[in-house]
């Protein structure tokens, strides 16, 4: 050991103090000590996902409440004021297409259901309560007995996945 | 071995880098690799295991919490030796300084509160002979280092008992290396003193 000129002689290669200082053991705390640390300790979230959160917040950063409602409005604004310079720009041609545009949707809703969805809904119809009929069943009591048949079942799965409810009784101390 | 990483082989950076990236059992290996020599160096200060047990969690708490700052170009054993030491040293500043006790601190009230503040002389599992004068010495020597200075104490523990070189010790303890030099050597010349009847 290296050794200061100013210091008194004390030889560090003393044997009882080399003997006693090597006596010097290390002690352990009580049992659960790295259970009781590690429960306080807060464990980082994963490299990559704190990449992306702070990346996420990096843009996000700064953005209040206050802040997207004010966008939101001026959005809002902006979009009416362009739609009202638009209409009334060219309102005339605007209210031509509407009026054609309507006109030619409306006709084709009304004949796709007249001519398509009607009739083959009365087919459907006719097909079912004839089966039924074959089954000896009316068509009214088979609608009726498959909704009592759901209802039954869905509370039965209910019943059946339900958590079992805590009672007071004697503690396991086992577990 | 822990999901495929060498625990044991691994390095202290390794195992904080680990800790970093939110591995749990990386703390966990952290805290088994340093729990006895942060708890011996704690309750060799502070003389009293609740103490030193709460210092020691605390010591420990504080390290991994904010172990995120710590910076690889350090070592991670003076960086936890330094919150412990810290700890200990405010500990013993915003206590009364009582006198030394192998038996148990002064305001030890009860038989429990004497145990717990009385020093444990390791046992070395020798036969009874050497036990016995092991224990014997063990006694002396904890209660001369005891009777250390705070400074002196910290130096001698973190040279003789954690083995750590006088560079080290200079940072944990925020001195100059000159200082620890000659504290260590002071610290040996008071043991030696104290350890006088022991002498061959």
């Amino acid at each position: 050991m290296h050794q200061e000129s100013n210091l008194p002689r004390v030889p560090d290669d003393d044997p009882a103090t080399e003997r006693a200082l090597n006596a010097i053991g290390r002690f352990s705390p009580q049992r659960g000590f790295e259970e009781r640390v590690v429960s306080r300790v807060r464990v980082p979230l994963p490299h990559w996902l704190r990449g992306a959160r702070d990346y996420a917040r990096s843009l996000t950063s700064g953005v209040t409440g206050w802040v997207v409602l004010a966008t939101f409005s001026l959005a809002t604004a902006a979009a009416w004021t362009a739609a009202a310079v638009i209409g009334a720009q060219y309102s005339g041609e605007v209210a031509e297409v509407w009026r054609q545009g309507g006109r030619e949707i409306f006709r084709v809703v009304r004949g796709d259901i007249a001519n398509d969805l009607l009739p083959l809904w009365g087919v459907a119809r006719a097909e079912v309560a004839q089966w039924l009929g074959s089954l000896g069943l009316d068509p009214q009591t088979a609608v009726v007995g498959y909704g009592a048949v759901m209802l039954v079942s869905a509370v039965g799965l209910r019943w059946l996945t339900a958590e079992p409810r805590k009672t007071r009784g004697p503690v396991d101390v086992a577990s | 071995m822990t999901g495929g990483w060498d625990l044991a082989a691994a390095s202290d950076q390794q195992i904080v880098a680990w800790a970093q990236d939110g591995e749990e059992f990386a703390f966990r290996e952290l805290v088994r690799r340093y729990q006895r020599p942060v708890f011996s160096l704690i309750y060799r200060m502070v003389r009293d295991r609740e103490i030193a047990e709460d210092l020691a969690q605390e010591t420990f708490v504080k390290v991994l919490n904010a172990i995120d700052s710590y910076r690889p170009e350090h070592k991670f054993s003076s960086w936890i030796f330094k919150i412990a030491n810290n700890a200990a040293i405010d500990h013993l500043r915003r206590r009364e300084p009582d006198l030394l006790s192998l038996d148990g601190a002064p305001d030890a009230v009860s038989a429990e509160r004497r145990e717990a503040t009385a020093l444990q002389v390791r046992d070395h599992g020798e036969s009874p002979l050497d036990e016995l004068e092991a224990r014997e010495l063990g006694s002396h020597i904890e209660a001369a280092v005891a009777g250390l200075r705070p400074e002196y104490r910290a130096c001698i523990l973190l040279r003789h008992v954690e083995g750590r070189p006088y560079e080290e010790i200079a940072a944990i303890l925020d001195l100059p290396l000159g200082t620890v030099k000659t504290y260590i050597h002071r610290a040996r010349a008071e043991l030696r003193d104290a350890l006088g009847p022991l002498r061959d």
